[in-house]
């Protein structure tokens, strides 16, 4: 018998989503009946894993550019052996009472929308990261959870994952003492352009995918799945890097401080009185800053007495090295543990009890994003009440807690 | 990028201007950046726009005095220009949306009604969001003369400025003909979400109406934090649809009203399953006992996937009752409950559960072991470490080997002094157990002392440490102990 981890993590193995009941061996009614809404690049995976999956049933599958719809269709049908429906418009898998849940995998400017109007419609929601693109958003969002008791699971993985839960662990038990200084890496977008007018592909409903977000002409590259720019390079569609990488590392610094109920208190971008980069300061004078030197690694916690760095692809480095293998005091305090993220969804969906990446995490991770990037945009700082969740003494600064959302896409409530 | 010689002229004026004094404070560079718009490539109105949002927060941050009026104006003085370009005019509207004044709204409500269907929705969204009566008048002037789209994106306007001002102009389109109209009505009043809207609901919730209709003004009372307790047993009873019932029954319970009790009760027995899982996980996450009672009473009729629901529930009850349920479920025999429990167990147990964690995470299947090995971690009782401190001195070697490898996981007062003692002795299956699990636990005091430890030993005792040092000391160990290691 052995339960034994490796020999750079002492935290347990990854637990197989079969082994929650959610894989083979699952009774038809306790199926949960699923809709995939939104077939780019992030949904290739989600798709993959639930197929795979005799717990769940994909039912719906809805997608406004009928090439991608096309593939997942042939796709669903390949492994299923039946065709599955088929949606232009997500209000459609939103009238189907027979739909449990759905994942929520388009570009940011559509999470809030189509989640609150699932969770409306008596559907649990996994909706990818950041959560919103505003934080009027988040609000809102969080409040219908609340409301129809909705298990929502926001897609920032990391924190299902051992290294990223000790680093956390570590941080937050004091082990490396006062934590002063953060460093994360998030990379680089191009700057955002206009690109000239194309012609609107046949296959794709151009004004839907813009949704609530400004009339802009169309042109391959502002809708493009792409990780290094595409749709995610713009303004009007999320954060750009700050809503991108920044809502998985700003996610885990939450997690790791102990502040996801709470948030950071100003914003200050880069350049600003020749700031050499972008931060945000926690009430206690911690300091999170984007791009300071990390070591080789994605996340950089300092403290008085050491360090912990953490990166993807379970790295984790510490400062001294041997509290890599420190086995926590039992007076320590434990992170939720979760080894697969959409297992624990799945899991959630069935208990009812609130996933490791609830609504309330993500809208008060999705808001350090927001605002970073605010300041970014007005070229100075943000005063930030993390407690009123609104912003001190700039009246005009206030206003983009929200956005104007585009006629007819106007419903968010 | 690209930048052509207009471009840098234009840059050139928009800089040379900063200098100059117009009418307005920022007119004369409103006016160059506009024209910048002229340009066809697309990375000159890039730059261009972002100027002009630069421009438009510079002109409102919070040291200026008058800032969003004096930028008001300018960006109104350009609009009315024939010779900006559209494209220009666009981006304008949209800054107005940011920071307009009440003097924007007259012409804006002009663009709204012009020709040009996209600067009239930026000139809407403009309207939307500028402060004062002016701007919702405007809207409802413009209502009449829409067609129904135009009039749903006003009825959204109106919602989203929430002025109580509002509420009977939008309450008389809850009866009209279009259905679309009516049901966004009723929307908008639950989004206004004040004492007047709800009772324009409450009364229209009682008049029989088309099902889309009564439905959206069902979810609009369930938004009113102050809808009453009657209209919401109402809602629980005969809602249009499952969600609201659910959210009508959470809402219920969470006020702690008198009554709910047989709602609670009714919801337990239900045959949905929906209505069913929100009883449990409501009235066990009330906190209030004589709710949570009620579902521990029907636990006996239970069948997993309730059950289930309630162990997602048990840490909101008291730590001995949850303890016993979680030791129930796992009877059961149903896998997921059984690992929902053990994880359960590691924030609740006490020393009840010790034999059953020890147990599991030696007998059980990986994944039980798995959680077992979690739940021991974290089980709050001094009882384990006594435990496991008893076991290590144990004579049945399976205690100690066992003991041995729970230390990866339970850290016990004196757990290193007790493997380091097994690794000096004689017991050479106890000397493997304790470097297994140091090969996970170990830092750089204990690599010196095993590499201590090695000197003293020989033959196959001693290549398994050295073998281990060997491992460990290039990460783990101190600039001596590596030197050290390397030579040996």
């Amino acid at each position: 018998m052995t339960v034994k981890a490796s020999t750079a993590i002492s935290a347990p193995l990854v637990l197989p989503a079969s082994v929650l009941g959610l894989g083979k061996n699952t009774g038809p009614n306790s199926r949960i009946n699923m809709g995939l809404i939104g077939h780019g690049k992030i949904m290739v995976g989600h798709r993959k894993y639930h197929l795979g999956r005799d717990s769940v049933e994909v039912v719906a599958l809805c997608e406004v550019d009928s090439r991608k719809l096309d593939i997942a269709r042939t796709e669903v049908k390949e492994v299923n052996g039946r065709a599955c429906p088929t949606y232009e418009y997500y209000e459609e898998v939103m009238a189907r009472p027979d739909i449990d849940a759905v994942v929520v995998g388009t570009p940011d400017h559509w999470h809030a929308q189509i989640s609150i109007e699932a969770m409306k419609n008596g559907k649990d929601v996994y909706v990818e990261k950041p959560m919103t693109l505003t934080i009027e958003e988040g609000k809102v969002m969080r409040a219908t959870a609340e409301r129809y008791g909705s298990i929502l699971q926001v897609g920032s993985q990391q924190r299902s994952n051992g290294a990223f839960r000790k680093a956390a662990e570590l941080v937050l038990n004091g082990y490396i003492g006062k934590v002063h200084t953060i460093a994360a890496r998030l990379g680089k977008f191009p700057e955002p352009t206009q690109y000239k007018a194309e012609p609107i592909p046949p296959e794709l409903n151009y004004d839907r995918w813009l949704g609530p977000a400004p009339w802009e002409p169309y042109n391959l590259e502002r809708v493009k799945g792409d990780y290094g720019g595409g749709w995610r390079r713009f303004w009007d569609y999320g954060s750009r890097k700050n809503g991108d990488w920044g809502a998985h590392h700003y996610d885990i610094i939450q997690w790791a401080l102990g502040r996801d109920e709470s948030g950071p208190v100003e914003f200050v971008p880069k350049g600003y009185k020749g700031e050499e980069y972008q931060y945000y300061v926690y009430d206690d004078g911690t300091k999170i800053i984007r791009g300071y030197e990390g070591k080789g690694h994605m996340i950089r916690f300092i403290g008085e007495e050491g360090e912990v760095r953490v990166s993807r692809g379970d790295k984790l480095d510490t400062d001294p090295v041997s509290l890599k293998n420190v086995v926590l005091r039992p007076s320590d305090t434990r992170l939720y543990e979760s080894n697969d993220h959409r297992a624990d969804w799945l899991n959630a969906i069935r208990s009812r009890k609130q996933p490791i990446c609830h609504v309330g995490i993500g809208h008060r991770t999705a808001t350090i994003c927001h605002l970073s990037g605010i300041s970014e945009r007005l070229n100075r700082p943000v005063l930030w009440d993390p407690i009123k969740e609104t912003i001190l003494e700039d009246v005009e600064a206030a206003k983009w807690i929200s956005r104007p959302r585009r006629a007819p896409y106007g419903l968010l409530g | 990028m690209k930048i052509s010689s207009n471009w840098t002229l234009a840059l050139k004026l928009v800089l040379v201007s900063s200098t100059l004094s117009f009418a307005g404070e920022y007119r004369d560079r409103v006016i160059v950046i506009s024209k910048i718009f002229r340009n066809s490539d697309p990375d000159v109105q890039y730059v261009a726009r972002r100027d002009l949002e630069v421009l438009v927060s510079d002109a409102t941050a919070p040291v200026r005095a008058n800032g969003a009026s004096k930028i008001t104006d300018d960006l109104l003085y350009a609009l009315d220009q024939d010779d900006i370009p559209v494209e220009a005019k666009k981006y304008i509207l949209r800054q107005l949306a940011r920071v307009g004044t009440s003097k924007a709204v007259n012409p804006l409500a002009q663009i709204m009604m012009g020709r040009d269907k996209r600067l009239a929705e930026e000139a809407r969204a403009a309207i939307e969001s500028i402060r004062g009566s002016e701007a919702s008048d405007a809207l409802k002037a413009a209502y009449g003369k829409m067609n129904t789209e135009g009039r749903l994106n006003i009825l959204k306007s109106l919602s989203l400025r929430g002025e109580s001002s509002s509420i009977r102009f939008i309450a008389n389109e809850l009866d009209n003909s279009s259905e679309s109209i009516s049901v966004t009505a009723a929307w908008a009043l639950g989004e206004i979400g004040n004492s007047s809207s709800l009772r324009v609901l409450r009364n229209a919730y009682s008049d029989a109406r088309p099902r889309p209709v009564k439905q959206a003004i069902e979810r609009s009372l369930l938004s009113n934090p102050s809808v009453d307790s009657n209209l919401l047993y109402d809602i629980f009873s005969q809602g249009k649809d499952s969600a609201s019932q659910r959210a009508a029954l959470r809402i219920l319970i969470k006020r702690q009203d008198r009554d709910v009790v047989d709602a609670i009760r009714r919801g337990l027995k239900s045959e949905e399953a929906d209505l069913r899982t929100i009883a449990i996980e409501s009235a066990l996450s009330s906190g209030v006992e004589r709710f949570q009672r009620e579902v521990l009473d029907q636990l006996g009729e239970m069948g997993p996937e309730d059950m289930l629901t309630v162990l997602g529930g048990l840490n909101n009850i008291e730590g001995r009752v949850a303890e016993s349920i979680a030791l129930k479920a796992i009877e059961i025999g149903d896998v997921s409950l059984r690992l929902n429990a053990l994880d359960l167990i590691g924030e609740v147990g006490s020393k009840r559960s010790i034999d059953l964690l020890l147990n599991t995470f030696e007998n059980g299947d990986r994944a039980s072991q798995i959680k077992a090995a979690s739940a021991i971690a974290k089980i709050d009782t001094p009882e384990l470490d006594k435990r496991l401190a008893g076991m290590l001195k144990s004579s049945q070697p399976k205690k100690v080997l066992l003991a041995q490898e729970v230390l990866v996981y339970r850290n016990i007062p004196d757990a290193k002094l007790h493997l380091l003692e097994a690794v000096k002795g004689k017991e050479p299956a106890f000397a493997r157990g304790a470097l297994k699990t140091l090969s996970v636990i170990a830092d750089s005091s204990d690599l010196d002392q095993l590499y201590t430890i090695a000197n003293s030993k020989s033959g196959e005792q001693k290549r398994i440490i050295v073998s281990l040092l060997k491992k460990l000391a290039p990460d783990y160990g101190s600039k001596l102990l590596r030197q050290r290691v390397a030579n040996l």
